[in-house]
């Protein structure tokens, strides 16, 4: 007898489930994932490599195709010594290939991983594995998650595969895809509630896509999508407004787009020499490489007045910028050198002083301040 | 190496990925290496007829080193590319399992630095420069043969003059007697779903002519296990994976005829085609798997070889070839385009070679040669179709004082470049000069040689990659070779040493222009290479048994000499410093045996010189038995049986990072003679 009631009981639990399955389907009408939990993953190295009341850098290194050498590595401010690799060596365990951009949430850091379809979470205190996600579609294949960025519980995954991935940080589980609507979306920002991804299309060479998409935060859904310059790779908020940097075929100058927040309207475009931009208070720091004169310029503009000017003269052991992080008052300038050997991360004040500079794996990318809990 | 090429394309980011690995498969480059044969002596070490079946060694080109047959039979492998690694100074890039991409370099000089040839005649590929040795069956080869500075017969070809080094690989020839009809044919089955058949028949249509047919088969699903290992400890983390997307099917058949017009004038001619079709595995990530790339080639090729012997000073030789080449890649899953992506390469080639050598006194002679080619390709992924015409031509003397040969040469080297409506022309003079010293039983040969490789199509063309002024990579080779030749009834034995030093200039990199989307191809940079090869053939009898052992040790240090460079004197990626080889085969009535060990020591899979790129070394050991099974029947002479096991140990190791190689696995053949 109570062998039968607990079989009916299960049997109508998953009457509703279904039930529940179905009505959500009708609901979004979007083809969503099901839910998506995570893998949790335990660390097997030496656990004990970075104490929570550390301070220091995070820097994640992307290394060399092919190679599976991604790395995060720790540089300690304190005592100024630079642990390379040391992701490996607190967990045992390798990072993968091409880990493009490294968000920080809460106690958590989320790492997205290109070639090995993953989004990885780490415990902020000390680089301990926690979860990982598999970034896939429904096939199976790869989505090839690019950039992060954190709204209100969530964390969104721009994917080479025309899709935005939904992570709640909460459930720990992946909520909800949306298609962008354009080709492989890259650079992905929130403003006035709304999130901006620039879709560059730089695996459809020549035919770059030139769109911003615009998408709902609560229907998860786009809104509109605008045009740009062709092949925007980056995205920038500044007050109401996004800037979008355009790349073009790599034979002009890169070209900066203004874009409302509010009415979506493109405002103001101009020719920049800049490969990679960061807006920090009411300036933009950037920097451009001239390979046929090998002069490297590291500049900022103001953004109310769009005054260029000199941020610092670029260290002569800069060989090739790469990407820029300001956190604290302080701009990390990261030098990918030959993006085959290990890198370098210089840190200037915000009136372009150098403050100090550390080598690191290989193709730093993204740099994260841990400010250590304090001891007792 | 055409996916790996073609895999450039992929995608933005695998662009830069396909320029990163641009960049360091030319970083791989290195040195060079060295010497020829003497063209006035040729050496018959044929050796010493103890029993029935005589003992045979061979000859080698100083410094360069040959596999026999009953050699290559002792390693027993499938292909031409897995047998290379037992000849002395090579090093094989290897992509794993049968259908794996097998590209050779010798003595620290990239693949781009070694030519490859098929009985004699050069394969060209002017796409990506590098010859794919796993498409070369081995089961009706007669030899594989490495010549450094490229002497690999006695009136060379221009273009085998005008590489580094030169493999060829020989087909078996008919050795008819007074039979009318020989050849064998064999069948096996072996792990991984792999099964192998082949057929050799040889027959003779009259007193003048001989046709050979020579045709093999082969399938494998090449799922082999492999361990990955999630961290930098070993020990922790590990898991066993199947290796998936992994199969293979070719299929290769020619006809060959032998007509001599009389006995001072022979034609060969040669018809080939090759066709495979191949899953693509891509490098072992750590969390996602998912490759269904495949690539399809079709090779057909027609040769013809003329030689006349027109009077005993003069000597004229004539080649013509042929060459048709289709590849094609697809990658489904390819995010740029909704239907994935779909590259091929059409190249077409045609070549000829004549040379004249003039005996201009006993103890000196003059060899005139000259190779005319004309190719294009036809590629989805260039924006026009490239075609290069080119003549090459040599001028070798060589002059004997008594125990001292002297031998000089000069390869003219001429290119016209067409594409885009924009010819460029390229000239370049390359010296070589030996000298060898003969004493009994003792041979010392010194060599110099300069010599480059031309850009290929991808290079100079790849879009906004390429640059169609690049420079070649000019290399400088320096050898000396010492071998020592003890012959007795009961064995013979020739241990060798050569010592070399190469160096590499303009070296083609690939290098980030404006940002990380974009690479361009660039002159830049040196590196140094030296070593010893020390080689042992040998063949011996030791009461009924006969045995046959080659060892080889290499010794190799190849680094990096550009003082920009940031691993400056560091080693260059994928160049151990030790390598070595054992080939044992004992026969013994109609039991025969066979053992082979393979060592590479150490090595970077990268240019920095740190533990996350060391490649550990690694053994790899194999062995198989068979038995002969006689018949009274004259018609068959035997059929054998043959049990073998590769890789004994199942050691886990790779050639190139993230390509895992096979484990353990056994095979079992059966063939019969005839």
């Amino acid at each position: 007898m109570k062998k039968k009631i607990l079989t009916i009981s299960r049997l109508l639990s998953l009457v509703l489930m279904a039930t529940m399955f179905f009505a959500c389907g009708d609901d979004t009408k979007k083809k969503e994932e099901p839910l998506n939990a995570a893998v949790d993953e335990t660390p097997s190295g030496n656990t004990s490599l970075i104490s929570a009341t550390d301070k220091g850098l995070y820097v994640l290194c992307e290394g060399t195709y092919g190679h599976f050498n991604s790395a995060v590595d720790f540089y300690n401010t304190q005592t100024q010594t630079a642990l390379t690799d040391a992701f490996n060596q607190i967990n045992g365990l390798g990072m993968g290939g091409t880990a493009n951009d490294m968000l920080e949430v809460d106690n958590y850091i989320f790492v997205a991983v290109t070639d090995d379809a993953m989004v990885r979470v780490l415990n902020k205190d000390n680089m301990t594995v926690y979860k990982r996600f598999k970034i896939v579609d429904d096939n199976g294949i790869n989505r090839q998650p690019r950039h992060l960025v954190y709204n209100n519980g969530n964390v969104y995954v721009s994917c080479f595969d025309g899709n935005v991935v939904r992570i709640n940080v909460n459930q720990m589980a992946i909520t909800g895809v949306v298609q962008t609507k354009g080709r492989n979306p890259e650079g992905i920002v929130i403003n006035n509630g709304k999130l901006f991804v620039a879709n560059c299309g730089g695996l459809s060479f020549p035919n770059y896509d030139k769109t911003v998409s615009v998408i709902d935060l609560p229907a998860f859904s786009v809104d509109k999508t605008i045009e740009v310059a062709s092949n925007p790779t980056q995205l920038q908020v500044f007050g109401n407004y996004v800037y979008s940097l355009s790349m073009g075929d790599y034979s002009a100058l890169p070209v900066l787009s203004k874009i409302s927040a509010s009415d979506y309207t493109v405002e103001n475009t101009q020719s920049i020499a800049a490969t990679e931009i960061k807006i920090y208070g009411n300036y933009m720091y950037y920097f451009y490489k001239d390979y046929a004169k090998n002069t490297i310029s590291l500049k900022k503009m103001n953004l109310n007045t769009m005054q260029q000017e000199e941020f610092a003269v670029a260290p002569e052991d800069m060989k090739t910028p790469y990407k820029i992080t300001v956190a604290d008052d302080i701009v990390f300038i990261t030098d990918a050198v030959d993006y085959v050997t290990g890198g370098k991360v210089f840190a200037f004040d915000l009136n372009g002083v150098l403050l100090y500079k550390f080598n690191t794996s290989v193709g730093p990318n993204t740099v994260i301040i841990k400010k250590g809990i304090s001891a007792v | 190496m055409v996916f790996q090429t073609v895999a450039l394309q992929k995608n933005n980011k695998q662009v830069i990925e396909l320029n990163k690995s641009f960049f360091y498969i030319s970083f791989l480059l290195c040195a060079l290496c060295s010497w020829a044969q003497d063209s006035i002596k040729t050496v018959n070490l044929d050796s010493v007829s103890v029993s029935a079946k005589r003992i045979e060694l061979q000859q080698n080109a100083p410094s360069g080193d040959k596999l026999s047959r009953k050699q290559l039979e002792i390693i027993n492998t499938q292909n031409a590319g897995d047998a290379a690694k037992f000849l002395g100074g090579v090093m094989v890039k290897d992509y794993g399992g049968l259908g794996g991409v097998k590209t050779v370099s010798v003595r620290g000089l990239s693949s781009n630095h070694t030519s490859v040839s098929y009985d004699g005649i050069n394969i060209f590929d002017n796409q990506s420069g590098q010859i794919d040795l796993s498409k070369y069956s081995l089961s009706s080869v007669n030899s594989l043969s490495l010549a450094n500075a490229g002497f690999n017969s006695f009136i060379p070809t221009a273009s085998s003059l005008a590489s580094s080094s030169s493999v060829n690989i020989e087909t078996k020839k008919p050795d008819m007697g007074s039979r009318q009809l020989k050849g064998d044919a064999a069948l096996s089955y072996g792990s991984f779903n792999m099964f192998n058949g082949n057929l050799f028949l040889a027959t003779k249509v009259s007193n003048k002519d001989i046709l050979t047919l020579l045709t093999d088969m082969t399938n494998t699903n090449g799922r082999y296990s492999y361990k990955i290992y999630y961290g930098a400890n070993q020990q922790l983390s590990t898991q066993t994976k199947k290796r998936e997307n992994n199969d293979l099917f070719s299929y290769h058949g020619e006809a060959n005829w032998f007509h001599s017009f009389s006995a001072k004038q022979n034609l060969k001619t040669k018809v080939y085609y090759y066709y495979s079709n191949r899953g693509l595995p891509s490098n072992v990530n750590l969390y996602y798997q998912n490759s269904k790339q495949r690539l399809w080639n079709n090779n057909f090729f027609a040769q013809t070889d003329f030689s006349s012997y027109i009077n005993d000073r003069l000597t004229y030789k004539n080649k013509l070839k042929f060459d048709w080449n289709y590849t094609r890649y697809n990658d489904p899953y390819y995010l740029g385009a909704p239907e994935g992506q779909n590259d091929e390469y059409k190249q077409n080639l045609v070549y000829m070679n004549n040379a004249v050598r003039y005996l201009i006194r006993y103890n000196f002679s003059a060899t005139l040669t000259n190779d005319v080619s004309f190719s294009s390709l036809n590629s989805t992924i260039l924006d026009d179709k490239p075609a290069r015409l080119s003549s090459l031509t040599a001028l070798v003397l060589d002059y004997k004082l008594k125990d001292f040969t002297f031998s000089a040469n000069a390869v003219h080297s001429f290119f016209n470049d067409n594409y885009q409506n924009a010819n460029k022309t390229r000239n370049y003079l390359s010296p070589f000069i030996s000298i060898r010293w003969d004493k009994e039983n003792f041979s010392s040969t010194l060599f110099y040689k300069n010599i480059f490789r031309m850009p290929t199509f991808n290079e100079l063309y790849y879009r906004r990659m390429g640059d169609s002024n690049l420079k070649p990579e000019k290399t400088n080779q320096l050898s000396w070779a010492n071998v020592l030749t003890i012959e007795n009834p009961q064995y013979t034995i020739q241990p060798e040493i050569d010592l070399y030093y190469n160096n590499v200039k303009d070296k083609i990199v690939a290098i980030p222009k404006t940002n990380i989307f974009l690479w361009t191809m660039l002159n830049y940079g040196r590196a140094d290479i030296y070593g010893i090869d020390l080689k042992i053939n040998s063949a011996f009898r030791i009461a009924y048994t006969q045995l046959t052992l080659k060892l080889n040790y290499s010794y190799q240090k190849s680094v990096d000499m550009d003082k920009q460079s940031p691993t400056y004197k560091q080693d260059l990626p994928y160049m151990p410093e030790n390598i070595g080889s054992a080939v044992l085969g004992a026969d013994y009535m109609q039991y025969h045996f066979g053992y082979t060990c393979l060592y590479v020591g150490d090595r970077y899979s990268l240019q920095e010189n740190i533990p996350q790129n060391l490649l550990k070394s690694y053994f790899d050991h194999s062995a198989w038995v068979s038995y002969d099974l006689n018949f009274k029947n004259k018609r068959i002479e035997n059929l054998n049986l043959m049990f073998s096991v590769a890789n004994i140990f199942n050691k886990q190791y790779e050639v190139i990072r993230a390509y895992p190689m096979m484990g353990r696995n056994f095979n079992f053949k059966i063939q019969l003679k005839f």
